[in-house]
């Protein structure tokens, strides 16, 4: 009786040697460890593009002018419109479409609408199309449980030139008061200098 | 002990005839007037005990206040509410409306933060100054933008006081820091008082009638994300936001401190915060982490994601990624 019972107790402490052992392994990185339901995310709508264009429809001028295929530089209309994008050569008609001028079309052809112009970034574009249909690339706004708005890649990226555009930031932080008071002359008080004063000091 | 059986006897035998009357009063009868009467009276017997040294069963002054404090209802919060908004209406002449919007069930938030497209446009930092009503001077601001040289993660080469030029600046990449709302929070152990704990959906918060503003959180946090309101706070009546959370951007104090909440009076009615809509490249995202179809989830599940300070064992719930 004594005999039997001396193995069951080895194997126990090994068994609880072993949970234990599991557990200090298996042990979640994070504190939340009782997931609920999940609770689902809205969805999501491409915000349009065409209201916001200035000049669209386009056949409104282009309707009364005959398509010209030939590379040229454009010194009555678009002059502003320069090509730095991927090679730095291309023509209009590679992207809009010279018998239908308010739409763009892809490589094989297909007609797009200006709202659906991510379809023609994202034929090259590819890797940026899946994190922006992915909500990882680009910005959209609203709600995280509900309807969402995403911007469509012309949105920030000008086809034409595609590099996002150098902004000017907010102003620097204020500096903290005994920071800005160390920086003030001797003779002056901190009463007396601005921060802005402090900066130029600084600098 | 060197006390008499005696006056032990006598004292013990007080204390619990104190917490039996208390009892019973609060059970049959309890208006506040008898509860601060008992209470009074339990502390000072507290206070006795402790002094001769026998308070082995007597209840501590602490011990008494836990057990009695009393939840606020539904009611109560909203004479509280009421109550503010007819201060900052008497001070600004702004009508503002607070609510204490509950956690989402099955919600828990997340931030995350994409380096390869922050410009550091300080776009953010402002929207949440407007959102949160933050003072512009002396200047509190929940967000501060670091430009760094790229491939360096060395903060004491990088400063947050740039911004001569445009943005971005060659050969520098931006890194915002705020509250990372840490599932080990160590600004919530340094507390004294409990004024600031960790909700169920991952937002650390803090009661601002309640902080002392003893200041120990701002030392703990490693991400330097909390702020202390070194004098009144003003914002100018035109600029304050009047939709209030009780816990998030309602008028604080001199005194108190402060920090981000991820905009919980927005997120926890479903929408995105504040930082996030302002932010001209839409480096920002967040979500909930316990829906694997949210934004959040696919940027874990697919991107290379770090979080700062890793070593601290903090467990931020702010995320960096890179393209």
């Amino acid at each position: 009786m004594a005999a039997g019972s001396v193995p069951v107790s080895v194997w126990g402490l090994a068994v609880a040697l072993l949970v234990a052992g599991c557990s200090i392994g298996d042990e979640p990185a994070r504190l939340h460890t009782d997931h609920p339901a999940p609770v689902a995310s809205g969805g999501v709508t491409v915000a349009r593009r065409e209201p916001l264009l200035p000049t669209y429809p386009c056949s409104r001028c282009h309707a009364s002018r005959a398509p010209d295929p030939r590379e040229r530089k454009l010194t009555e209309f678009h002059t502003q419109k320069i090509i730095h994008h991927g090679s730095q050569r291309g023509w209009c008609y590679r992207c809009h479409t010279a018998d239908d001028i308010d739409h763009l079309h892809l490589a094989d052809g297909t007609k797009v609408s200006f709202d659906e112009a991510y379809e023609l970034c994202g034929s090259c574009h590819g890797d940026k199309l899946r994190d922006w249909e992915a909500n990882n690339h680009g910005l959209t706004t609203g709600f995280w449980l509900g309807e969402r708005s995403r911007r469509s890649c012309p949105a920030c990226h000008d086809p034409h030139n595609p590099h996002f555009p150098l902004m000017t930031p907010e102003h620097e932080p204020q500096l903290p008061r005994t920071v800005a008071a160390s920086t003030v002359p001797r003779e002056s008080t901190l009463e007396e200098s601005t921060h802005e004063e402090n900066h130029e000091q600084e600098r | 002990m060197s006390k008499s059986a005696d006056d032990t006897d006598a004292l013990m035998s007080a204390a619990e005839r104190v917490e039996k009357l208390t009892e019973t009063r609060l059970a049959e009868n309890g208006t506040r007037r008898t509860f601060l009467k008992m209470a009074g009276l339990g502390a000072a017997t507290a206070t006795a005990a402790s002094v001769t040294g026998c308070g082995s069963t007597a209840p501590t002054s602490e011990e008494f206040f836990r057990q009695h404090y009393k939840k606020l209802t539904a009611e109560d919060k909203e004479r509280i509410f009421k109550r503010i908004e007819e201060e900052t209406f008497a001070r600004t002449g702004v009508e503002t409306h607070i609510s204490d919007p509950p956690p989402i069930d099955g919600v828990e938030f997340a931030y995350a933060l994409n380096l390869s497209v922050c410009n550091g446009s300080r776009r953010c930092v402002e929207a949440c100054a407007r959102e949160n009503n933050l003072p512009d001077d002396p200047e509190i601001r929940y967000i501060r933008v670091f430009e760094l040289e790229l491939g360096s993660m060395e903060f004491d080469d990088g400063t947050a006081y740039y911004g001569e030029g445009k943005v971005p600046e060659p050969k520098k990449f931006y890194m915002p820091v705020q509250c990372h709302q840490c599932d080990n929070p160590p600004c919530v152990k340094a507390c004294p008082v409990q004024a600031t704990w960790k909700e169920p959906d991952g937002i650390v918060v803090i009661d601002y009638s309640w902080c002392i503003g003893c200041r120990f959180c701002v030392v703990a946090c490693p991400y330097f994300a909390r702020r202390f309101n070194w004098s009144a706070p003003t914002v100018p009546p035109d600029r304050i936001n009047p939709n209030q959370g009780y816990l998030s951007n309602r008028p604080r104090f001199k005194g108190v401190v402060e920090k981000c909440t991820f905009c919980l009076h927005r997120t926890r009615k479903g929408r995105m915060p504040a930082c996030l809509e302002a932010c001209p490249t839409g480096a920002r995202k967040f979500g909930n982490l316990n829906d694997p179809n949210s934004d959040i989830r696919k940027i874990l599940d697919t991107k290379r994601v770090y979080v700062l300070k890793e070593e601290l064992a903090t467990l931020p719930r702010f995320y960096y990624y890179f393209e």
